[in-house]
């Protein structure tokens, strides 16, 4: 063991200086295909951190009744909140079916409320009809 | 963003739905992916029904299909007999329209299920390239099931987790078609670099 030869250091160091520019003078020529990976490899990770976000969302605790959501139908919420579809239809006072793909946004609308009270009200029924058949 | 595009299903029902795989197949792009899930989760509640939703999606997909498919035939050879004119590129047309030739079935087949955002494009190079009609049309029909049947029957399934299985839905199609475009950037550079080191 003893002291690095020197000039064998700087060949290294040389060769590292070519391999370098090498790639950065091909990166350069190819600057288009280069910029392409580059921002393409950034949007798949901005996707690849959004799937792993969701997937641990629907694999923590959810609420037993969802909020209301201007998409949702009647149905939905019946499905969604477990609950008998008269409950749902007579807090929303409609015919189920005759209205049976209205939003609730627009349901809401009708009874001229938001969907925040919209919401309060279900949750209302829902606290009912539950004490009375559970 | 979600909320509002889910919204449009039960809004205008299938057509929309409908009209959107149809226009997705040509590259326009739209949500095609998150409208059929919500498709199959309102057919779930029963707000759509599940035999309408297949069948006007898959029909929607296969015309879609042939729509991009009789346009890259009609359009495409001139512009493929522009592009082989070029010298550096002609080995890579030759090339690409082999490899079409021999493992066409399988590539589309692949474009229209696990790498649905490729789909149309792989359409538009299969009719400009002269890939046989029968061929295409066989495994995009077999693809167009498959993609009809999962995205329908993950809504389905997963009706009350709409909203988050929509947003994931969107996360894999943009992992996906994010990784295309890296390869295809990937390929070009390696072949560009090997031409300048030669």
């Amino acid at each position: 063991m003893g002291l690095p030869d020197t000039r064998q250091s700087e060949t290294l160091a040389y060769g590292n200086d070519v391999r370098l520019s090498d790639f950065t003078l091909a990166l350069r020529r190819n600057w288009i295909p280069a910029l392409g990976l580059i921002l393409s490899a950034i949007v798949a990770l901005w996707f690849a951190i959004g799937f792993v976000l969701d997937v641990a969302h629907l694999r923590g605790p959810r609420p037993q009744d969802p909020d209301l959501k201007e998409w949702m139908t009647p149905r939905h919420v019946v499905m969604s909140w477990r609950l008998p579809p008269q409950v749902v239809f007579s807090v929303f006072d409609i015919k189920p079916h005759v209205d049976k793909r209205r939003k609730l946004d627009d349901i809401a609308d009708d009874l001229g409320i938001t969907l925040e009270e919209l919401n309060v009200r279900l949750r209302a029924a829902a606290a009912v009809w539950r004490a009375v058949h559970r | 963003m979600t909320g509002t595009l889910l919204a449009l299903v039960p809004e205008y029902g299938l057509w929309i739905v409908a009209l959107t795989v149809l226009l997705g197949c040509l590259a326009v792009p739209l949500p095609a992916s998150m409208l059929v899930l919500a498709a199959g989760a309102f057919a779930a509640t029963g707000d759509l029904i599940l035999w309408q939703v297949i069948a006007a999606i898959w029909a929607a997909y296969v015309i879609g299909d042939q729509l991009a498919f009789h346009l890259a035939r009609r359009a495409g050879p001139p512009l493929v007999t522009r592009i082989r004119g070029v010298r550096r590129v002609a080995s890579t047309v030759d090339r690409a329209e082999s490899l079409l030739q021999r493992r066409g079935g399988l590539a589309v087949f692949l474009s229209h299920t696990v790498l649905s955002p490729t789909g149309p494009y792989v359409s538009y190079i299969c009719g400009a390239t002269g890939v046989g009609w029968a061929a295409f049309t066989l495994s995009a029909v077999l693809g167009a099931v498959v993609w009809t049947g999962a995205y329908v029957a993950l809504g389905y399934i997963f009706a009350t987790e709409l909203e988050y299985m929509a947003e994931l839905v969107t996360d894999v199609v943009g992992i996906v078609a994010a990784l295309a475009v890296m390869v295809l950037c990937g390929i070009w550079l390696h072949r560009r670099s090997k031409r300048d080191a030669a």
